[in-house]
């Protein structure tokens, strides 16, 4: 017999680094996606576990994308849909009420994300979610990775890429 | 080369070719003939009985046609040259590619399929547990090696590595790079994979929530960017999302009416522990004792059911006596829901009465780990060079959100007992 766990924890957590995100970068555009890679770097940090598999366009998981379609069901979040720019996602009104869901140490470890990639743009995140991923993953040598990504995101030159693991590939290798 | 055909329920006919045919009729793919697709879902269903083996063959089937399809394309085709260096022979030897990881995505399944998955070892590596894929892996890149890289026709022709194969499966772009783009093909929201289980389980359970035009789809799969990553993406075109809708729909319907069944999920629950309670330290072999784990098939594990039929779990599945159900919150569980699951949960536990909780969340997060699911389905403008989400052209996609129900289940001896306490709660 097993008493059910905290089900809304999920979706707070989605909501809370939406609102530090907001709070902390206001107007930043944070898609679909961004939340993914996001959330990608506090399962790294064993934060939190969700099962990410790699894609062409990154590494991705579907449990994060149910947990968003809950948090929106739950009015934690809005998602909204604007023409040419992509996903808009906002906190709604609920988020306040299930935040104290999360402990201390969680909300702690969401601010640290935010702190450490909040900043970056959502390419950035993607290209350093990504590096992180076929680093410790599938032991992509080092070397190659600006290249192998280059070749999963053709529009960003291999210098872009390596300019932005050199610059922030350390924080995201490093995270544990 | 030779070709061979077979008859199939779902596309008329599927082609294969000679090393394929070689591949199909090696003892390891001719394996999941004996691992059913849809586990014990025939105790409700009694059609439900066919198997990995004639969906694999289907898989390769459809990703062979969305392939075909998406190549032949002149907007399609530009993209492929010029943001992916794609040439003429580059993408015959990707075909083949695609067919053979399609074909070869499920042989790692386990006996009764996504059921037993629960009872994989866990990986000390990674610390999490094994997953049919990681065996799938194993299996090509041990004992079918040979099959794959040996052939006379891949050595003249493709020099296709074992390892491309398991690479494009698990999405291991390090060797692969930018053709890691066809995994899509094999797992993502509009995969091969799904494309055909949809249909192949709708025809064989006799049910229609499944069925989507298939053919339509075909005509109108198309590449894009996704707005929302700016990242290459499979989507459909606009002139198809009526049929990008219907999948959606067909995905929700299959889910609820099948996949989550509540007497289908009883006898998950049941599978699951009783091969637990049977099998020698209660977990299948790991990857690396491949051979080992290749010996497990549905008539092992049936057999042994019937060997220890005085196990409570195996005995419930003999002689059909599952759990039953006594509640069921709303598809979305919210706060009113979530307390009324833990009232009756204490109730039923003052009252000692047994009981398993079932979420509509493991179901869900088992079928789709591995593929881009819930990532919505893109819509391409090929005209406007644009793309929006399915969900800013149909209302029904954009309303059919995640299924995150609970259920309670107790000894079917305890039925009526339960119902009585939770009735008198209201």
């Amino acid at each position: 017999m097993q008493q059910v766990k905290n089900i809304f924890k999920n979706p707070a957590l989605i909501g809370y680094l939406v609102k530090k995100m907001l709070e902390t970068y206001p107007g930043k555009q944070i898609g679909k996606d961004t939340i993914q890679k996001l959330i990608y770097f506090l399962v790294e940090s064993k934060v939190v576990y969700f099962n990410y598999s790699m894609f062409h366009f990154g590494p991705f998981s579907s449990e994060i994308a149910y947990e968003m379609e809950y948090a929106e069901n739950l009015n934690i979040i809005d998602i909204m849909w604007k023409s040419d720019h992509g996903f808009f996602i906002t906190p709604s009104h609920k988020i306040d009420h299930f935040e104290d869901t999360l402990s201390k140490e969680e909300k702690k470890q969401v601010d640290n994300i935010v702190k450490l990639f909040g900043s970056l743009s959502n390419t950035d995140i993607s290209i350093l979610a990504t590096t992180r991923f076929l680093f410790n993953r599938f032991e992509t040598p080092e070397k190659e990775l600006p290249m192998v990504i280059h070749h999963m995101k053709p529009k960003y030159t291999i210098k872009y890429i390596e300019d932005i693991i050199g610059k922030y590939g350390h924080i995201a290798t490093g995270l544990i | 080369m030779k070709n061979y055909e077979t008859r199939d329920p779902i596309y008329g006919f599927i082609s294969f070719n000679e090393w394929e045919r070689e591949i199909i009729n090696s003892q390891w793919f001719q394996r999941l003939r004996h691992i059913r697709q849809l586990a014990l879902t025939d105790m409700i269903y009694p059609g439900a009985l066919y198997s990995r083996f004639e969906h694999s063959l289907g898989v390769m089937h459809l990703a062979t046609l969305m392939f075909d399809s998406i190549t032949t394309n002149r907007h399609n085709k530009v993209i492929l040259e010029n943001e992916m260096q794609y040439n003429d022979s580059g993408l015959k030897k990707d075909r083949q590619l695609i067919r053979l990881a399609a074909l070869l995505h499920d042989i790692g399944h386990a006996p009764f399929s996504h059921a037993s998955e629960e009872i994989m070892p866990i990986n000390n590596k990674t610390g999490k547990q094994y997953q049919h894929e990681d065996y799938s892996i194993a299996i090509i890149n041990g004992p079918l090696k040979e099959l794959i890289e040996e052939n006379k026709f891949n050595k003249n022709n493709y020099t296709i590595k074992a390892e491309d194969v398991s690479a494009l499966i698990e999405g291991n772009p390090t060797s692969l790079k930018g053709r890691i783009f066809w995994k899509t093909l094999i797992s993502s929201q509009l995969d091969a994979d799904r494309g055909d289980y949809l249909l192949r389980d709708s025809h064989h359970i006799g049910v229609k929530y499944g069925v989507y035009d298939y053919q339509r789809l075909l005509n109108t799969v198309a590449i894009g960017n996704d707005p929302d990553s700016d990242d290459l993406i499979l989507g459909v075109d606009e002139g198809g999302w009526h049929v990008a809708e219907a999948v959606v729909l067909a995905r929700y319907q299959m889910f609820s009416q099948v996949y989550f069944h509540k007497t289908r999920r009883a006898y998950d629950y049941h599978l699951k522990n009783a091969l637990i309670a049977a099998l020698p330290n209660g977990k299948l072999p790991s990857p690396n004792k491949i051979n080992a784990y290749l010996d497990r098939d549905d008539f092992y594990a049936w057999n042994l059911l019937k060997k220890n039929k005085d196990i409570p779990d195996c005995k419930a599945i003999l002689e059909r006596n599952h759990i039953r159900l006594v509640f069921s919150t709303d598809e979305t569980t919210d706060e009113s829901n979530a307390t009324k699951l833990k009232k009756i949960e204490n109730l039923l536990k003052n009252s000692q009465i047994w009981y398993h909780v079932d979420n509509s969340k493991g179901v869900w997060y088992k079928m789709n780990k591995e593929k881009g699911d819930n990532k919505e389905i893109i819509i391409i403008d090929s005209e406007k060079n644009s793309a929006r989400p399915l969900s800013s052209y149909s209302r029904i996609a954009k309303n059919i959100g995640a299924i995150n129900q609970f259920r309670i289940y107790v000894k079917p001896e305890d039925r009526k007992r339960s119902m009585e306490i939770i009735s008198c709660s209201k």
